[in-house]
């Protein structure tokens, strides 16, 4: 437990267990929490890596957490573990910090990796948080921006773009429902002390059952993730085989090509 | 006797049999291709997966390589209008 109260991990036994993790899950586990991993990072600094992401996520205050989800839009519980925060923000690539409280503008650029006191005035913080954007990060915004705006032109017509006041700003942010478990006092009442026993015993089996399956699941899909990435990266190297194939073969033919253009002007007419 | 150039006799009977073994060896491929994906249900959906890791390739990451084969096959047009161009 954190000093707010929160468990850290989603489940502490995730959490607990990522170590077991062959290097592949662990890297995605990684940069699942925010963090740059390279594949080729020995095991040892890749836990060394995720234990002080972790540490992190403790100091960190929860409600700060909270407020960049809310200033992202980000849908979630306001439950949710610090753990799964720390996931939310990972996908977050906004850099305006405009509607950000302090405390959430700190925690983001802690989380980022940017330099941080504490005691800098907020613009400050602001203007550091846009300039340590990724060069390529900022292209493909402006680029996405670009074609956001030429393709909202065609199919929405010419408007003014959205700002504060503009669509998704003037409704006020909600957090999702809580999952609402009845007690075991309203299931006795309802249902009778035998079938509420049975539905508590039940329900708990249900449960670890599920939480099991999406472990598998989640292990599962990570798998065929992988699958996919090497057929990618073994497709992109037959492609870029057969273009160099292809370039080899337009040589050769503009040599032979040369060649008999030379043979057509010095053969005897 | 028939004035025949030799070297443009190589060079027209060259291109002949390049294009026809050319255009036989693809025909054959891609045909072994579409007989080998409709042969079950399971290697229909590898083509359709296939198909599907094809259309996710991104240009952009061989626009170099793209480049150099759109000058150079400028040059071999170039260089075969030279044949007409230049008495």
């Amino acid at each position: 437990m954190s000093d707010t109260g929160q468990p850290v991990g989603s489940d502490a036994k995730t959490t607990a267990r990522f170590e077991e993790l062959p290097a592949d899950e662990l890297i995605l586990y990684g940069r699942e929490l925010g963090l740059t991993l390279d594949a080729k990072m020995e095991r040892q600094q890749l836990l060394l890596r995720i234990r002080e992401r972790q540490a992190l996520l403790k100091q960190l205050d929860h409600d700060a957490l909270l407020d960049i989800v809310v200033w992202a839009r980000r849908p979630v519980r306001k439950s949710i573990s610090k753990e799964e925060l720390a996931r939310e923000i990972a996908c977050i690539k906004k850099v305006d910090a405009q509607g950000l409280s302090r405390r959430g503008l700190v925690a983001l650029m802690r989380l980022r990796g940017i330099a941080v006191n504490g005691d800098e005035p907020t613009e400050v913080l602001g203007e550091r948080l846009r300039t340590h954007e990724p060069f390529w990060d900022r292209v493909t915004r402006h680029r996405r921006r670009l074609m956001g705006g030429i393709i909202s032109h065609f199919l929405e017509g010419p408007q003014s773009p959205a700002g504060p006041g503009g669509p998704g700003e003037g409704e006020a942010y909600k957090f999702l429902p809580e999952d609402q478990n009845p007690t075991l006092r309203d299931q006795i009442a309802e249902e009778g002390v035998v079938s509420g026993l049975a539905r508590r015993i039940r329900g708990a089996a249900d449960d670890y059952v599920r939480e099991k399956l999406d472990e598998i699941e989640l292990r599962i899909d990570r798998k065929l993730e992988e699958i996919d990435r090497r057929l990618a990266e073994w497709r992109d190297r037959e492609i870029a085989n057969r273009l160099r194939i292809i370039r080899i073969t337009l040589v050769a033919s503009i040599l032979v090509a040369l060649l008999s253009l030379g043979y057509s002007l010095i053969r005897p007419h | 006797m028939p004035d025949i150039d030799i070297f443009d006799l190589w060079r027209y009977l060259l291109s002949i049999v390049v294009t026809v073994y050319v255009a036989i060896v693809t025909a054959r491929t891609v045909w072994g291709y579409v007989v080998w994906f409709g042969s079950s249900r399971r290697y229909k959906v590898m083509g359709h997966y296939a198909v599907v890791l094809l259309l996710r390739a991104r240009v952009r990451q061989f626009a170099g390589e793209l480049l150099r084969i759109g000058l150079l096959l400028v040059v071999l047009g170039g260089v075969v209008a030279l044949h007409w161009v230049l008495p």
